[in-house]
């Protein structure tokens, strides 16, 4: 248990709902949760937003990439700038991962 | 990551702000185990990219130079298939998906394996370089 500096008119407000304590650890759960969301959402639609232009997977781009040189030369030809994709395009796979993994604890509790 | 990461971004801003122009911060976000930052900038009459990820398993970035949409000199350490060979060898396969510092110079047609960048080396690079005509 943490003790968080909180402005006196919000507090008085979280009284009027009940227990203060209870009603403030329901609101930061509620806030968690509502960020997680934000940012898994966010997340997703650039993803979707890469796995459209380059029409694939993270997974089978970065598989391609790496070991045909053909395609490489086809992307590159079309995406002179796709490592400025692709390096954000994995950045935010594993930022999906982490925030649902915070999501899941949270809704655990 | 949190603290660290919002000093060096603020630092690498400082730097865009001092050192090109037309400076659009595309993004600056940073949570507690992760930190994007990308800038877009013009210099002479040149486009600038800067885009920097920190992450736990290790900081990515690219970094660009374009005229009218072709590139004129590129810094980045994302692997691909000719750098990955060019540092591995024919083991190559084996060290897919690690980081590999390289620059690629007009239009992408060469490629060479280097130290690692930074923003800061960057732009010192560009002030330095004078063949991107």
């Amino acid at each position: 248990m943490s003790a968080v500096a909180v402005k006196s008119d919000l507090l008085n407000v979280a009284k009027k709902f009940g227990d203060v304590d209870t009603v403030v650890a329901e609101a930061l759960r509620h806030y968690a949760i509502d960020q997680s969301v934000e940012r898994i959402e966010a997340a997703r639609v650039k993803i979707r937003g890469y796995e459209k232009k380059y029409g694939a997977s993270y997974a089978t781009f970065a598989h391609q990439v790496q070991t045909d040189a053909k395609f490489l030369r086809r992307i590159e030809a079309k995406h002179p700038l796709w490592e400025e994709d692709a390096l954000e395009w994995k950045y935010r796979l594993d930022e999906v991962e982490e925030w649902t993994a915070t999501l899941e604890n949270i809704l655990k509790r | 990551m949190d603290g660290n990461a919002r000093k060096h971004f603020k630092a690498v801003t400082a730097l865009a702000l001092a050192r090109l122009a037309q400076i659009h911060i595309v993004q600056d976000d940073i949570t507690l185990s992760r930190a994007i930052l990308e800038i877009h900038a013009r210099w002479q009459s040149r486009d600038v990219r800067l885009k920097e990820i920190h992450t736990p398993s290790g900081n990515l970035y690219s970094y660009y130079v374009l005229q009218s949409g072709t590139v004129l000199i590129g810094f980045d350490n994302y692997p691909d298939t000719r750098v990955l060979k060019a540092k591995f060898g024919s083991d190559y396969r084996n060290h897919m998906g690690e980081l590999v510092p390289h620059r690629h110079g007009r239009n992408k047609q060469s490629v060479e394996l280097t130290e690692e960048m930074n923003a800061e080396r960057f732009l010192d690079y560009l002030e330095t370089f004078v063949d991107l005509e």
